[in-house]
């Protein structure tokens, strides 16, 4: 879900990925930062995203990724069943 | 849909997929700060997992085991050739069995389109009839909708030669067949419904290529030529395509147009008369069901049940089946068919078990080697599937060889039945994806219970080896013993007394009806012809019959208070049961000027009247009043291999006389009086061309295939035998040199040769115990299901038991104990020594 969110907003190469993951959650979610290819591959699979290979700002020629139709379609149903389920949670959380 | 494309994408250029995401990983780490590298993770290890998201491992590693399978398997060529060999005979009777049933059931006949090709029979809720008379036939050819064309056929065997002696049997069809059904001529033309369909057409005969070539030999100016048939000149129009079948492909010698049936059997009513009969064959027009065929004729019949209201029966209807096949898959072949396949599959059991012990033992000796697997990580599933994936390879290697043997064995057996020519087994999808299951079969019955046993922690135990050694024990038994059945139930048919005396008999039949004689004049005929003949020498009685004995004709009937009681009848004269040496066991036999009386044979009075006197009883029939004069012993003169059978005489009324045969008792052989019993039929009336039948030849003809069914069966059973004793030497081979070392300190220590022996083959009492109960079992089951197939049959025939399990029990012992011997011969010392 993240990785689609990230994408959302233009096509981006791998290390590109993980350093955005990693800004906007301020450091908070730290993974294994090569634990984004397998996903990538899983995704490319399912046709969420596309690959292109072009070259990176630092000149290297990396793979971007580009989220397709589909993946978008996923995004969103992703989105609101994570909503729902928080909904769900802080209910919980503020009446109990 | 669009995900699996993309699999088969990434599988097609996974070299270049693989090369992609290393570069593209190898950049991310150039990205990232020197020191922080550490935070990407196992490069390796994420690859292999971004390759695992492709769902292509399961494919590298049954590659792998591939490999590694074949390799094993290369390096121990006997086991392999021995195995293969194993496999080549299970699954190769099996493939020969589909194959058979693949080229005789589930194939089209080759004419044109089979698949709209019908038969029309017919029937109302309680009866039956194949045949359809000629008129009716004519009106459906005039108005049936649902038709594209109606063929008719009939038969009837014409004598050729100036004598009139050799047999042709010929059909009579209308003159569409050929073009119908998409048929040309070897030579000259085939029937033309132009030119061979009107009444005032010249008489004309089209050969069958067999008949042609066994008659004529290589000449081929024969078509325009003219033959005598039944003493009539016809001329030779052509001879059919030597590949052309028709609906009957076996023994059909020449098709004659059906507008010819009243030259040929002078005086025969068969295109007027309403009580004639003929096969109805249609072409359903395209989209047309045969259920919408039915409904579009229904009316049709009832229209001609209006004008003929006694012809017909309430509520009768054309019944559509189809006719495109050489047989169809009926309640009739589906307990042969079960038989076979239980049969056949036996083999393979047997053949799987004994591999299944080989490759057990064959996996204890790596038990070393699946261990180090074991704990460098391989999980047990892994460890099975690389076991099993070796047994697939060795069964697709013995399914290649078995589809070799098969092909060779289908093509004997065709070859044997005298089968026709376009029957030639070949391989179409459905033989192969039989072939493929097969292998499969057969890895999980001698790949799964050894791999699994093999990849257990802890002791290996024996009890796979128990198991697959009760299985072969049960499945030979089961074949030997219905094989004995069989063999001894054809044996009994062949040696037993049929009840009636067939060696010196011999019937005439002038076929009177067919030449439309009034029942006045035939019984003139007959009576004549039987005073004629009884004054030959030679010949030592003579008798007249409806039915002849051994003949293709057969007249039953039931009561409704004895359902399940089907009675043979016969009308006889009074000379009939002498003549044919059936005995009267109480009472009387018929006399002349008998009326409203029967004769029962004793199986009958058995079935009826239990243990009381049948003399003086009223016979069950329903509508007619009819007493009990005589009880004759049973005689199996139509149904020989039914030894149930059940049969009724009754007086021959006048009324019968045109369908009656002349049956003939010679002194000696009876082939020296036939030629002349011949002449003086034909003399006696110019139209008549009579057909003289030995009864020996329609016995021996009889009683052929169920030789043959025996001689297959026992083969299987043969076959099974061998495996089997293969599959237990092996066994016990390999459990004397596991135990070598025992044996050799018992041996040291003094142990007698006898107790060393039980040593060795107690442990297989048990299951062999159990494999023989199960056999028994198994047969006695099986044996009930092929009574219904075969009459003669006692199912629990002690001897056929006793036989079965004597013989198995020799072999088994023989290839046990040659092996055990060799624990005799253990040299105590060198047995200590040997690890």
């Amino acid at each position: 879900m993240l990785l689609l969110r990230v994408l959302q907003n233009g096509s981006l190469h791998g290390y590109a990925i993980a350093q955005r993951i990693r800004h906007l959650s301020s450091d908070v979610l730290q993974v294994e930062e090569g634990s984004l290819y397998p996903a990538l591959q899983k995704m490319l699979l399912k046709g969420w995203v596309t690959g292109e290979w072009g070259t990176s700002e630092t000149g290297r020629r990396v793979r971007f990724y580009q989220i397709t139709a589909e993946g978008r379609k996923r995004l969103e149903s992703e989105l609101s069943e994570y909503e729902a389920a928080t909904e769900a949670i802080q209910a919980v959380l503020r009446m109990a | 849909m669009r995900e699996l494309w993309r699999r088969l994408y990434f599988l097609a250029h996974r070299r270049r997929m693989e090369r992609e995401l290393a570069e593209e990983m190898a950049a991310h780490r150039e990205m990232m700060a020197a020191d922080d590298r550490a935070a990407f993770g196992n490069t390796l290890r994420l690859r292999e997992e971004a390759r695992d998201a492709w769902g292509w491992t399961w494919l590298d590693q049954f590659g792998q085991d591939l490999a590694y399978g074949a390799r094993m398997l290369r390096k121990s060529p006997l086991f392999t050739l021995s195995a293969v060999a194993v496999l080549a005979v299970g699954i190769g009777v099996n493939v020969g069995a589909f194959q058979l049933l693949d080229t005789l059931l589930l194939r089209p006949l080759p004419v044109r389109d089979p698949q709209t090709l019908y038969n029309f029979s017919r029937r109302n809720y309680n009866s039956h009839d194949t045949g359809v008379p000629y008129p009716e036939l004519k009106f459906m050819t005039e108005n049936a909708t649902v038709l594209s064309a109606v063929m008719g056929i009939t038969e009837r065997d014409l004598f050729f030669g100036d004598s009139a002696t050799e047999r042709v049997r010929t059909q009579y069809v209308t003159a569409n067949y050929f073009s119908e059904l998409g048929a040309g001529a070897a030579w000259g033309r085939v029937l033309d419904p132009m030119r061979d369909e009107t009444a005032e057409a010249e008489p004309v005969v089209v050969l069958s290529y067999g008949f042609w070539q066994r008659r004529f030999g290589p000449d081929s100016s024969i078509a325009g030529k003219m033959i005598r048939l039944n003493k009539k000149p016809v001329r030779v129009v052509g001879v059919a395509s030597f590949d052309f079948t028709g609906f009957e492909p076996v023994g059909v010698d020449a098709w004659a147009p059906l507008v010819q049936e009243p030259y040929l059997v002078e005086g025969s009513k068969l295109m007027t008369a309403w009580d004639t009969s003929l096969h109805m064959f249609g072409r359903l027009k395209p989209s047309i069901t045969p259920r919408a065929a039915e409904d579009g004729l229904r009316p049709l019949v009832a229209r001609l049940k209006e004008q003929q209201p006694k012809v017909f029966w309430d509520g009768e209807f054309l019944e559509a089946q189809p006719a495109g096949y050489l047989a169809s898959m009926d309640r009739d072949v589906l307990p042969v068919f079960g038989l076979a396949a239980t049969l056949v599959l036996l083999v393979l059991v047997v053949a799987c078990a004994n591999l299944g012990n080989l490759q057990l033992a064959k996996a204890l000796a790596r038990n070393h080697e699946i261990r180090i697997r074991a704990s460098v990580g391989a999980g047990r599933g892994r460890l099975v599937r690389q076991l099993l994936t070796e047994s697939l390879l060795l069964a697709l290697l013995g399914s290649a060889v078995g589809l070799f043997l098969a092909f060779i064995a289908a093509k004997g057996v065709l070859t044997i039945l005298n089968a026709p020519q376009f029957l030639n087994p070949s391989l179409d999808y459905r033989v192969v994806l039989f072939v493929l299951g097969m292998a499969v079969l057969a890895t999980l019955l001698f790949g799964l219970a050894p791999a699994l046993q093999a990849t257990r922690r802890g002791k290996p135990g024996t009890r796979a080896r128990m198991v697959l050694v009760g299985g072969q024990v049960a499945a030979s038994c089961i074949l030997l013993i219905v094989s004995s059945l069989l063999v001894r139930g054809i044996h009994r048919i062949l040696t037993a007394h049929p009840g009636f005396e067939y060696k010196q008999a011999l019937t005439v039949d002038p076929e009177l009806y067919g030449h439309g004689f009034q029942p006045a004049e035939a019984e003139q005929y007959m009576n004549e012809l039987a005073a004629r003949v009884r004054q030959l020498r030679g010949v030592e009685s003579v008798a007249l019959a409806t039915i002849p004995p051994l003949g293709h004709r057969i007249s039953s009937e039931g009561f409704d208070k004895y359902p399940g009681v089907e009675v043979f009848r016969n009308d006889v004269d009074s000379g009939f049961l002498r003549t044919m040496e059936i005995p009267i066991v109480r009472g009387r036999g018929l006399q002349p000027g008998d009326r409203d009386v029967v004769v029962v044979s004793e199986s009958l009075a058995r079935k009826i009247w239990r243990g009381e006197d049948a003399i003086g009883k009223r016979y069950p029939r329903e509508n007619t009043v009819e007493t009990v004069v005589g009880v004759a012993g049973n005689a199996r003169l139509v149904a020989l291999s039914n030894n149930e059978a059940t049969e009724v005489y009754r007086p021959l009324a006048t009324r019968l006389m045109p369908n009656t045969v002349l049956v003939v008792k010679a002194t000696g052989a009876p082939s020296e009086v036939a030629g002349e019993v011949r002449d003086v039929a034909a003399s006696m009336d110019r139209k008549v061309t009579p057909a003289v039948t030995l009864l020996r030849t329609s016995f021996e003809e009889q009683v052929k295939n169920s030789q043959r069914g025996a001689f297959v069966v026992s083969l299987l059973g043969a076959l099974a035998l061998l495996l089997a004793a293969t599959g237990i030497y092996g066994v016990v081979a390999f459990a004397v040199t596991q135990r070598t070392r025992e044996i050799g300190v018992r041996m040291a220590l003094g142990a007698q040769p006898g107790h060393v022996l039980g040593l060795v083959l107690r442990q297989f009492s048990r299951p062999a115990a159990a494999g023989l109960v199960v056999g028994v079992a198994g047969a006695a089951g099986l044996s009930l299901v092929l009574r219904r197939v075969l009459y003669g049959l006692s199912h629990l025939d002690p001897f056929s038991y006793a036989a079965g399990l004597v013989l198995f029990g020799a072999v088994a012992a023989l290839a046990a104990l040659l092996p055990a011997r060799r624990a005799l011969r253990v040299d105590p010392a060198m047995a200590l020594r040997y690890e």
